[in-house]
């Protein structure tokens, strides 16, 4: 496709002329009017907006060639990554002072870490060499000054056993008054990462100093962590620094980070907060185990016996004291609680439950051949199937023993009793 | 018929039009610009909206909720009184009420609007959103991303060229859109965001220091002290940049203390908010490709960028001081009128059109056979930050001999892991068996304007195309679902409009009775007392008078700035 056609003219190097015959067109191509054919112009257009800037590169190299380079080191000649390089760090800043894991490259914060370079940093001088250097320096070891302190405190801390998880004694960390300047912060959160990370490495281990250490606290992971996004660039800090002490932080963040958002959180009022459908995620197991045809028979007569406890008693008791016999009244009464049972197996066998009692003390789950809850329709038809192999007797018993489980009614109603505790078993061994 | 364009905020709300004149935003039943986002039901059972509802929060929160934005597109209810409500219910009721100031201020039915999201909402919650204003009798037309709305409302304001930066920090949400203007073309390059960061945890934060260095929990406190607490909070909020020393009586369980707010407490607490909101800007200026240099306007929007801590840190991001000309407050509100306006093809707006993006990455689950344990594998299907409507397909294949189906789940995130990812729904596609790697599926997702997937799967041997909802979607409602909530909601009343002002004055009167003590509560129960009896005599000019009255009274007794 050339984008010049679509866009209707005549290939240019000028942004400013590609966005006018954008507009242009766009105007009559209306994306929601239009949708595939805006996808077009819009493709179009950015694709002549690239071919534009390169020409405007080739160019460029072309005048300038040899003499100056244009661009920062590191960053591509006109491309407006957004990326800049830090060059306004801390170049003195000894980052592990005291320790020798690995530097994690003094200031030099990866690329996209900070795509607001220098503007974040209105104390330091746009252009080096600019008259008010000594200021800057001033401002740089008053940031440095504080760099050690606040680490100096963090070591204190850690030491105390009492005040490690105690989320106050950190307070002190917001309190620092440049947190939330980009390098700084930046530069501080690698330090206090390193030494967070050796505590918690120990404690694991067990080996070294803070044997008797309670481990950090969740909690205050996750505070550190809305200091420092720590979990924003785990790459960066298992590139500096031991995997020893990368896993024993940013695991459990990220183990964090999945349920973050709590959507309670600020709710105001309301008697009560209801959460019903709780999880819309079924259980799914990679392997499905069918229930045992003993087992499914000790539920089936369980299930009999709750019903004609139920109702079955009932009945005969109303029969007998209206004259009937006793043997007229416990037939009819067994033959309700039958008719008691095969209402009660489907509607429990469908709901939720997705079993009868017996079936749900053995842990069994009645499902579709997709391994969910069936409907009720579908629920009707494995009760009929069912109530059609009762006529067989024995026969049916007999074929069943030899089914692995997989009965013959659950062949015709093409549904699953599936042992879900011994799947779910096998499936968490 | 008038399309009316309508900020749904968490903590409040609000709606305009586009007429001849231009944008107008349309008062509320007390005069008001800004609704708050409150609903309850009073004693007999009959629905309380705003203003009135927010004083009412304290003495009756079992009976009243707040910030239940957030529980859109969740399977949450909250319980008032003896109700459960879902969060699309209560925002219906919301919509309602705003619809009814509409339709009493332009003097004709309304039944459609355009209402405004967080550009970062998922699609869930942006289906809650819609389903909403079904409810409430409107038909939306088009849900607009809220940066964008006050990007439309700026540009039309200023017509400038260039690149410029919306930050928008509202009650519950953050949102960061990049867009470019040019030649009546707006172009939204990157949006991203925080659903979890604005207004209300700041006073959460605020809430949580009292309380740990009390060394006290929640269930210390009473619901009522509780809403105090959170009342007291927000109004030294506010006032923290004007006042940086402000004493308040606290009184937490058993105890009553007073309690020093200062400038440095407030930034300690809010520092790692602060922080976190660094995030979603560097992100979307990473995705735009843009250096910060070449932004050439940052502008500030939704009520919590008025925090001076929020606009300095802007300030050093950018070295330069942000721009807020336009009420931060309603900004959102203005730009959904005019996107209405926009809908209906208003004259004026002939030479004007928006493009936007979505901003998450959507894909679905494939199979992670390198670590099982871990969970399935994301595959990305729409990247982030593509301009929309799009349509993307992409082809799966069994991973099992003999599979009889695929199991197409919808997630959205960057995360590699679909388990860190937000869920949106599934579906089932029943396929052809054949051995494994045989059969195979194309996936295709479409992503509209108002930032709605549809997914349509076609199993590649058959050709069959199977265009399903997703299921098990948290939140949505079904087509009963929506039935039953319409029933219910059509049962319950609002009071008469005319009756809102008073009702208005008595719940703040009521607050500032419950909250005092002595000579001033009697003094209160004695004015409260007299404005009943005027209002039982049912003279216009009388109540009229006694309004003036007891709001003068109020006003000067009430120390709180909240509303």
């Amino acid at each position: 496709m050339n984008p010049w056609q679509v866009l209707d003219i005549a290939p240019s190097g000028d942004p400013r002329a590609i966005k006018r015959a954008y507009a242009k067109k766009l105007k009559q191509t209306r994306p929601d009017e239009k949708p595939e054919e805006f996808q077009q112009l819009h493709a179009a257009y950015k694709q002549a907006l690239g071919l534009a800037a390169q020409k405007t590169d080739a160019t460029a190299g072309e005048i300038h060639g040899g003499t100056a380079p244009l661009a920062a080191p590191g960053q591509e000649a006109g491309s407006d990554t957004g990326v800049t390089s830090r060059g306004a760090s801390l170049p003195e800043t000894p980052i592990m002072p005291d320790t020798a894991v690995t530097e994690p490259g003094q200031g030099a914060a990866p690329a996209h870490q900070s795509p607001t370079g220098p503007t974040s940093e209105p104390d330091q001088p746009d252009a080096p060499g600019s008259a008010d250097t000594g200021d800057a320096e001033l401002q740089r070891n008053a940031r440095i000054d504080e760099y050690h302190r606040v680490l100096a405190r963090v070591d204190s801390t850690l030491e105390h056993r009492q005040r490690v998880n105690d989320q106050a004694s950190w307070q002190f960390l917001a309190e620092s008054p440049f947190i939330l300047e980009e390098e700084y912060n930046w530069n501080l959160g690698l330090g206090v990462f390193q030494r967070v990370a050796q505590y918690s490495a120990a404690v694991a281990s067990a080996a070294q100093r803070y044997t008797d250490r309670p481990g950090i606290d969740i909690r205050l992971l996750q505070y550190f962590d809305s200091l420092f996004a720590w979990s924003e660039d785990p790459a960066y800090l298992s590139e500096h620094f031991d995997a020893v002490l990368v896993d024993a932080v940013l695991p459990r963040l990220d183990e964090y980070a999945a349920r973050a958002g709590d959507p309670q959180r600020g709710l105001r009022g309301g008697r009560k907060l209801v959460l019903e459908r709780a999880t819309p995620e079924e259980e799914r197991f990679p392997e499905y185990y069918f229930g045992s045809f003993l087992a499914r028979a000790f539920a089936v007569l369980l299930d009999v016996f709750l019903v004609y406890v139920a109702l079955g008693v009932i009945t005969s008791a109303v029969l007998i004291k209206h004259g009937a016999s006793e043997g007229d009244a416990s037939s009819t009464a067994l033959m309700v609680s039958v008719g008691g049972y095969l209402l009660l197996a489907w509607l429990a066998e469908s709901s939720r439950w997705q079993a009868t009692p017996g079936k749900y003390l053995l842990g069994y789950r009645v499902t579709n051949r997709q391994f969910r809850r069936m409907g009720y329709a579908h629920g009707l038809w494995r009760i009929v199937s069912f109530t059609l192999t009762l006529p067989l007797y024995w026969l049916a018993w007999l074929v069943n023993c030899f089914l692995n489980g997989n009965l013959l009614h659950d062949r015709l109603s093409r549904s699953y009793v599936i042992n879900w505790r011994k799947s779910r078993e096998e499936a968490g061994g | 018929m008038a399309v009316i364009g309508i900020d749904l905020g968490t903590t409040n709300s609000a709606c305009g039009v586009l007429t001849d004149d231009g944008v107008t935003l349309i008062p509320n039943r007390l005069g008001e610009l800004l609704t708050p986002s409150v609903v309850g039901l009073d004693e007999s059972g009959e629905l309380v909206v705003g203003r009135t509802a927010r004083e009412r929060l304290i003495n009756h929160s079992d009976r009243t909720v707040a910030a239940f934005k957030r529980l859109m597109g969740t399977d949450h209810r909250i319980k008032l009184g003896r109700q459960l409500f879902n969060a699309t219910e209560l925002s219906a009721v919301v919509l309602r009420s705003l619809k009814e100031d509409a339709e009493a201020y332009l003097g004709e039915p309304v039944s459609e609007a355009v209402i405004s999201v967080p550009a970062y909402f998922n699609d869930n919650q942006r289906h809650a959103t819609k389903q909403a204003g079904e409810l409430a009798g409107l038909r939306v037309e088009r849900l607009i991303n809220e940066p964008t709305a006050a990007a439309i409302a700026y540009g039309l304001h200023d017509r400038r060229e260039g690149n410029f930066l919306i930050l928008d920090m509202g009650g519950g949400t953050f949102d960061v859109s990049i867009l470019e203007f040019f030649d009546g073309i707006m172009e939204v390059h990157a949006s991203a965001g925080d659903n979890f960061l604005g207004g209300e945890d700041f006073v959460e934060a605020m809430i949580e220091g009292v309380l740990t260095e009390q060394g006290m929990g929640r269930e210390a406190l009473s619901a009522r002290q509780l809403q105090n607490l959170y009342m007291q909070m927000e109004t030294s909020k506010r006032r923290i940049s004007q006042k940086p020393e402000q004493i308040l009586e606290l009184e937490l369980g058993k105890q009553k203390l007073e309690w020093v707010v200062t400038a440095d407490w407030f930034e300690k607490l809010s520092a790692p908010l602060l922080l976190r909101s660094k995030r979603p800007i560097e992100r979307a200026l990473r995705d735009a490709e843009l250096p910060p240099q070449k932004i050439d306007e940052v502008v500030l929007v939704g009520g919590s960028t008025r925090l001076a801590q929020f606009r300095s840190l802007v300030g050093r991001m950018f070295g330069r001081l942000p721009s807020c000309h336009l009420d931060p407050d309603t900004v959102v509100a203005m730009g959904a009128a005019i996107q209405a306006g926009l809908k209906s093809r208003s004259a004026a707006l002939e030479d004007i059109v928006l493009t936007d993006v979505c901003p998450y990455t959507l894909g679905t689950g494939v199979l992670n056979e390198d670590s099982p344990d871990q969970g399935d594998y994301f595959m990305p299907i729409i990247d982030r930050n593509t301009v929309v409507p799009t349509s993307v397909v992409r082809r799966v294949w069994t991973a099992h001999d003999n599979q009889a189906q695929v199991n197409v789940r919808v997630y959205q995130g960057e995360n590699r892991l679909v388990n860190k990812n937000v869920y949106l729904g599934e579906m089932q596609i029943p396929v052809p068996k054949g051995a494994k790697g045989e059969e195979s599926v194309d996936i295709r997702y479409s992503y509209d304007m108002n930032g709605l997937l549809e997914v349509d799967i076609t199993v590649t041997s058959t050709g069959r195309t199977h265009h399903k909802l997703i299921e098990f979607a948290p939140g949505a409602l079904s087509d009963e679902e929506i039935q039953r909530s319409r029933e219910k909601l059509a049962k319950l009343k609002f009071h008469p409009r005319e009756e809102e002002e008073n009702r208005a004055l008595i719940a703040r009167g009521e607050r500032l009775y419950e909250s005092s003590l002595g000579d001033k509560r009697e003094y209160l129960a004695r004015m409260l007392g007299e404005f009943d009896r005027v209002l039982d005599s049912q003279n216009p000019a009388e109540i009229r008078k006694a309004q003036l009255h007891l709001r003068e009274v109020l006003d000067r007794l009430d120390g709180e700035d909240w509303i």
